[in-house]
Formats: structure tokens, sequence, C-alpha cells
């Protein structure tokens, strides 16, 4: 489901009133939730932008099936497809929350993927962060006019603005790829030799170029000058051994003019060990 | 129930050495620590109507709130103005279908208000929002259990559903409803303690089928529960706020 913006056609009715009078709607007094530490709550605050509400989106997906040849490296689209499709369904209606509470943008925003054992082509995608707003104004929204998005902490939030840059969005590219399995007169060949498994190899190597490319290509779509704290997951989510998702996922940020700032670390000795 | 068999000193603390200096600096005096716990059957499986399952969603509200009252009144024995670093854990008994509350935290003397306040926060977690203009009113907490009657994630041949992939409606409307209920309680709570807002809100969501023992004592017949809750300290803003000490340094490094 593309998100248009202002759109609120997922939102419960109950969402929409709760999230009005979060806003100070209906005669009562604004309120603020958040999932931000107090750490995150005191830096977001420091970086001029105020906390305004907890926001989630949720979709169960019923994945579906794909033939493939066992004996075959391939990327399986429909399951490529469902893995994306879902992800941004519960993306989309956590930015309709976000718009509704009039945000700027989303922090600490995290995607996370539940599988249960009742149902095991089924999957919850549930995307969760805080809304935002910048206190002095301006102009926040990505290129399509959406809240910007960003899986950055707090803390790391305020260390980008104050770098100079500010996040764009969250960036993300999946692809699920079968990896062939060997034939007996390969295994055979094989056996007692230290060799290179080239076709697993060539495998990993193109189903994370995919996801690296398309998360970048969504970087380049939203305008931005980089990625941050990009990282490749990677999962089999109770598929069989020989399928794989490889999820590229980041923030893409851009400068901002005569925004750069000069931050001098101190150096500090903890009184705790790390644990 | 509450601990109030154990010897009353010397005390004991689960804080460390940067909370205690938190602590102190907020001219904070922790007072040992208060615990409190309560056991609670549910009402065995109520007709499965979709919707919320109000008997199971008022037992788990009820648990949270008597372990809560009780850790309150035993930090009011001590003499404490409010209750630092609050945990509660709220698990299934084994082999029974009874739910147990379990919650513990430091009561601590000082930083008065008009009511004794409770925070999930450690002392310095306190000692930022202090420096940074707010305090922490008390712990507030959302529960819902949301029953889904009829919904479709088997196999139909007809429509082509084992092939396709495609959103299950139903259970993503079903777990959009105990989300809004339970942050619903939760906006509810904080306004009703006069705050400004909730920081440090934790969120756990799950789905219960009619496989489960846990389903079954919720509800009769074929479907799925949504099970939902959150928590947060609820804060207010203080005019001015106070001043940073010197040399505290947030760190940098990653969130909880």
């Amino acid at each position: 489901m593309p998100y248009v913006p202002g759109q609120e056609e997922g939102l419960p009715e109950a969402a929409r009133r709760r999230l009005t009078t979060m806003r100070g709607g209906g005669g009562q007094k604004p309120l603020f939730t958040s999932d931000l530490s107090i750490n995150e709550f005191v830096l977001v605050r420091e970086a001029g932008f105020e906390p305004l509400g907890l926001v989630m989106g949720s979709s169960i997906y019923h994945i579906g099936f794909q033939w493939r040849s066992i004996y075959q490296n391939q990327e399986l689209e429909v399951l490529t497809q469902a893995m994306y499709e879902a992800r941004e369904l519960a993306m989309t209606r956590m930015e309709e929350e976000a718009d509704l509470l009039g945000a700027d943008g989303v922090v600490g925003l995290r995607l996370e993927v539940t599988q249960y054992q009742w149902g095991a082509a089924m999957a919850e995608f549930m995307a969760i962060g805080t809304a935002i707003k910048h206190r002095g104004g301006g102009n926040y929204r990505t290129v399509d006019n959406k809240p910007f998005t960003s899986d950055l902490s707090g803390q790391d939030f305020w260390t980008l603005t104050k770098a100079g840059y500010r996040p764009v969005s969250l960036v993300m590219g999946t692809c699920v790829y079968h990896v062939a399995h060997q034939g007996l007169r390969q295994s055979l060949q094989q056996v007692g030799r230290n060799v290179e498994m080239a076709n697993y190899t060539q495998a990993l190597y193109d189903a994370r170029e995919l996801a690296l490319s398309r998360m970048q290509a969504e970087a380049e779509r939203q305008q931005a000058d980089g990625i941050v704290g990009a990282q490749v997951k990677e999962s089999s989510h109770g598929w069989d051994s020989h399928v794989i998702e490889y999820f590229a996922v980041g923030t893409a940020v851009t400068a901002v003019e005569d925004g750069a700032s000069s931050i001098t670390p101190t150096l500090t000795l903890s009184l705790n060990d790390p644990k | 129930m509450d601990g109030r068999l154990r010897p009353p000193s010397p005390w004991a603390s689960p804080l460390d050495s940067a909370d205690f200096l938190a602590a102190r600096s907020l001219g904070l005096e922790p007072m040992d620590q208060v615990i409190a716990t309560g056991v609670y059957l549910p009402l065995w499986g109520g007709p499965g109507v979709s919707g919320e399952v109000q008997s199971t969603s008022e037992l788990v509200r009820l648990g949270w709130r008597n372990t809560v009252e009780r850790m309150k009144s035993a930090a009011r024995e001590k003499g404490a103005d409010g209750i630092v670093g609050v945990k509660i854990v709220r698990r299934r008994l084994p082999e029974t279908l009874a739910t147990e509350f379990f919650g513990y935290g430091t009561p601590v003397r000082g930083m008065r208000g008009p009511e004794l306040w409770t925070t999930f926060e450690k002392p310095s977690g306190v000692k930022i929002l202090r420096d940074h203009g707010y305090e922490p009113l008390s712990v507030v907490f959302g529960y819902c259990a949301w029953f889904q009657s009829t919904w479709n994630f088997k196999p139909n041949w007809d429509t082509g559903r084992l092939w396709a992939s495609q959103e299950i409606p139903q259970a993503s409307g079903a777990m959009r409803g105990a989300k809004e209920r339970a942050l619903g309680a939760i906006d509810e709570a904080a306004r009703a303690a006069g705050a400004h807002g909730v920081v440090g809100m934790v969120v756990r969501s799950e789905f219960l089928t009619m496989h489960s023992e846990e389903a079954k004592a919720v509800v009769i017949g074929d479907g799925l529960v949504a099970d939902f809750e959150a928590h947060g300290t609820a804060v207010r803003a203080v005019y001015g706020g106070g001043e940073a000490a010197t040399g505290f340094v947030v760190p940098l490094h990653e969130r909880r």
C-alpha cells in the first residue's frame, strides 16, 4: 500500500481519537508518550525536537509460496515481495499515526518480525518509534512530503544533527534467496578436501548485493547524501535451510546547509565496568 | 506479600555505584527494597465473541494495580517519598493457569511530592530528568486481550491463499484493537496523574491461539487472542528545571 501524505485510511477510529486527544484536541491538555530512554529523551530535546507520541503500525501477513529448482541459485521474488510489502504496510500505518500527530519525523524506529508456531507461513510485522517535531518549525519532511523516519537512537540522532546532517528516511532493501543444493557428483568431488563452496559463495554474495542495492536505490529516490548505521540482517524465518533473507536497513541522511558544527569529544572514565 | 517480615536494617539496595551517587546528589536516601507479589486465577473460558476480553483485561490490570499499591504502601511505612527502579514481572505459573505479578523497587526519601512517586528509572535517569526540568510522577500501565473469532490463515484452495502473499486483515485488526485499548489506558492514567508525558515506554505484544492453554483460559471458541501490554513512567515538567551537575555525562552509547 503506497503511502499518501495525510492519508488516515489504515487508522482505526479509536486511534484517530487517541492521537487527536494527544495533540490537545477535545479540550484536553497535550500529552506525549515515548519509548525513548531518559538519555534519548533529553538528547532529542537538546537537538531542538519535542517528542509527540509513540507511534506504531503492524500487519499480520500470509507469506506465499514459490516453486524453486533445488539445483538452482535464484531469488524467490514472491517471498521478497511479501517481506518488503508487509514491512511497508506496517511503516505506512506508523507514518499515518505520525502525520496525525503533526510530526516532522519518527526516531528510534524498530522493525520487528515475529513468527508463530501456529502459522508457519504467517508473520507479524511491526514498526514502532517515537514521533517528534522541531520546536522552531521548518521543513523536515521527505521529498514525498512524508514525516522523516530513522532507526537512529536518540543519542545518534543528536550526534548526527550536531555534525550538520539530518535524517531523511529509513531505507531498506530485501532479498529472499534460494541457495542451490549440491549435486551428488559435486559432493563426492569434495570429500576429504578443503574447497570453496562456489555456489554458496555466489548465492550469498548475490543476495547481499541485491538487498544492499535496493536499499541504496531507495536512498537515491529520497535524494539523500548517504546512509548511516547501515546493516545487513540475515534470517531464514523458519523456511527451509537453503532459503535465506538478507534485509539491508539504514538511515538515509542529507547535509544541512550551514548546519555543520564541531563536536569536541571529551574522554571520560566511567565508574562502571561494561557488563 | 510486601517484605514486612524482614528485619528493618541494615538496608540493601540493588543500585550500583553510579546510581547511588546520582541518588545522593539529588538528596535521595535509599531505604532498603520493597517487594510485592500477588497470584491471580482468570475466569475459565468466557464466550468467544470478537472484541476485548474484559475479564482477562481487568484481571491483568487488577494484578498490576495491586502490585504497585502494595509496593507504595510498604514504601510509605518506611517513610519514603518515592520508589525508583521499579520492576514488575508478569508470568504464568508453570502447570497452572494462574498468573503471578512480582514487583520490586528501591524506596527513597527526599524529593517530596504531593503523593508518593514511582518510576521505572534508576536514580541516574531521575537525575537527568530533574536536570532538564522534568520529574517522575508514577508508573503507568496499559493492557488489553483482544479475541478474534473468525480469521483466515488456513490454506484455502479456492482463493489460492496457500500460494498468494497477502495481509490477514482480521488478525491485523485484532492487534490494532488491543494496541489502542492499551495505549488509551496509558494516556488516561498519565492524565489522571497530572503528567505532561510518558517516557521510557516498553511495549510487548503477542498472539495466542486456541491450541495454547493460556488462550483456552481466556475464551472458548476457535480464533486467536491478541495480547498487548505497555508501560512507562509518567513525567511532569517542572518550571525552570534544575542545574546540571558538573561532570555529569550523558553517554552516547546504545539505547536500552
